[in-house]
């Protein structure tokens, strides 16, 4: 008989810390400049607070509604709406834009919890963040449903999301 | 399939014939159960299929049950919590529901609050949020459309908001689905036609969803081939009319694993609005979800195409999928004038000025997500214009 251990995986624990922490900001940042982000934004109840969670190893990110803006607060007792990755993989993935969030719901591998309109909300505004932090050719295959947004405006956010709101939370 | 992953359930032992009634008693005790709450409306106790049911019982080893039979058509929080109180004081150990989708997800919601020990479903809201096993279940459908007593969705009320809230986890599957005769026979010709094209909507959408996979195409064909083969004849014809019952079912195996898509997140947008019968809406609209999906899924359409054909027509004819779009609306605007139904969305008095709601909320719908193609506002309205 041999005892098993499964390892934890140190690196993509990491990865992923660092991904919840730009991508927080990143939402910020967008809200302060795009207008169907922030319509996004307003079909949220309020007062509201969205987790995001890899509950196996406690990464969690919250992200509180501000009128029309989100930002990313360090803890939070609650959350009115919760998307759990169920592996660590997935949240990988899903986050690094090398699976499509519609595939990480058609193959089941999220719980959500609270009203599944937030999910749809959520992914939208996502989609925008995606869209504004990578370029075409990765948003291409990344994303299912792409904004559009006009070329000027994408590169005047794209270089305030990472010289100003990634380094700076602003 | 869309991707290279699937996931398909089939935790539901299937009891489908004449006489299948008589299979409950076997089942409960192999479940455990022996006083069972029986859930239903005042339709089934009007049209005297619950009779039937109780009768079936008799001389069996069931001696006990209990009875509540005033499921409301839009069945709420309120409901749901009121019979799981009724279970909870008579001390029973199992359910069974007999009626449509709206029964039978009221059951699933009094599953919920009677295993789970929780006071409210607001409680346990979202997706694959149910933890463990349920109380034994057994579901009775009693129209040919919801499949719901094969699918692992609970669309349920929230009375405090009136916004239809959805609930999805395994462990809503009831462990029985009983297909009897007796359950359909006093089924009105507009519900089978409306309910039938619900069906074939369910097996269309989850054929072309980007949930497909190789499992669900095999059920979501057989539910194709059975629906168009006996939709007109279930009008007349009782052995039509069960098969029909086992073509909703089919069509729910397929659904329930690979999902629906545009064309219910529309309806369901609709039906939110002006509570239209679900089916009327939903294979009003099937055709133009078809024509806006084409692009990405005439592969899908050409297969489908195949099974189109009551066996009269040259399979050999129909080359491209355009032909599939056309003749999805042939069959579905025929059956419609069969029972003198509308088959535009302005007869049923939808206004164009509700255009931009029905949007926002079909946007927001769950079955969007998986419609093989992006929908943006613009998409949808043409959609509906198309339809008017
Ligand atoms: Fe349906």
């Amino acid at each position: 008989m041999e005892r098993l251990k499964f390892k934890r995986k140190k690196f993509k624990i990491l990865v992923l810390k660092i991904i919840f922490f730009v991508l927080g900001r990143a939402l910020k940042g967008v809200s302060n400049f795009d207008k169907n982000v922030q319509n996004n934004i307003l079909k949220f109840p309020r007062p509201f607070i969205i987790k995001l969670s890899l509950e196996s190893e406690d990464i969690n990110l919250y992200l509180k509604k501000e009128d029309n803006r989100l930002k990313p607060v360090k803890q939070s007792d609650y959350s009115d709406f919760t998307i759990y990755f169920k592996d660590i993989e997935t949240a990988f993935k899903l986050m690094t834009t090398q699976k499509r969030l519609d595939y990480g719901f058609s193959e089941n591998r999220m719980n959500i919890k609270g009203d599944l309109t937030n999910a749809l909300i959520f992914t939208e505004i996502l989609e925008y963040v995606q869209t504004y932090l990578y370029p075409v050719f990765i948003v291409k295959s990344a994303i299912k449903k792409i904004p559009k947004i006009k070329i000027v405006n994408k590169i005047i956010v794209r270089i305030y999301l990472y010289f100003i709101s990634i380094p700076f939370g602003i | 399939m869309k991707t290279n992953f699937y996931e398909f359930n089939l935790k539901i032992k299937i009891i489908s014939g004449e006489n299948s009634y008589e299979k409950i008693p076997e089942n409960l005790k192999k479940l455990n159960s022996k006083n069972p709450l029986f859930i239903t409306d005042q339709g089934i106790i009007k049209a005297g299929i619950f009779k039937k049911l109780q009768s079936s019982l008799g001389s069996t080893e069931i001696k006990n049950g209990v009875l509540f039979s005033d499921v409301p058509p839009d069945s709420s929080f309120k409901t749901v919590e009121k019979i799981a109180d009724i279970y909870k004081r008579n001390n029973c150990d199992s359910i069974i529901a007999i009626g449509g989708g709206s029964v039978i997800d009221t059951a699933k919601g009094v599953n919920i609050l009677v295993s789970c020990n929780y006071n409210s479903l607001r409680e346990i809201e979202g997706a694959d949020m149910i933890k463990s096993r349920l109380n034994p279940f057994i579901a009775i459908p009693t129209t040919s459309g919801t499949g719901s007593e094969i699918t692992s969705v609970a669309v349920i009320t929230d009375d405090k908001t009136n916004i239809k809230k959805a609930f999805s986890s395994e462990f809503l599957l009831p462990d029985c689905a009983i297909l009897d005769p007796r359950s359909i026979e006093t089924l009105p010709d507009k519900l089978i036609i409306t309910t039938g094209l619900d069906a074939l909507s369910h097996a269309i959408e989850s054929f072309i969803s980007i949930q497909k996979n190789p499992v669900s195409d095999g059920f979501a064909v057989m539910a194709i081939k059975t629906i168009v083969n006996n939709l007109e004849k279930g009008l007349r014809d009782k052995k039509a009319k069960f098969n029909l019952l086992n073509g909703s079912l089919f069509a729910g195996l397929a659904f329930s694993n690979s999902m629906v898509s545009i064309v219910h997140s529309i309806a369901h947008a609709i039906g939110g609005i002006y509570h239209l019968h679900h089916g009327h809406i939903v294979g009003l609209l099937l055709p133009y979800g078809l024509e806006y999906n084409k692009d990405v899924s005439k592969d899908d359409y050409l297969i489908l195409s195949d099974y189109f054909h009551n066996n009269t027509a040259n399979i050999k004819t129909i080359e491209k999928a355009d032909n599939f779009i056309t003749e999805v609306k042939n069959f579905t605007e025929r059956m419609f004038l069969k029972v003198n139904l509308p088959i535009r969305l302005k007869e049923l008095g939808i206004k164009k000025d509700s255009f931009d709601n029905i949007t926002d909320k079909a946007l927001l719908d769950g079955s969007i997500i998986f419609n093989p193609k992006p929908v943006y506002k613009e998409d949808i309205i043409k959609i509906l214009e198309k339809a008017y």
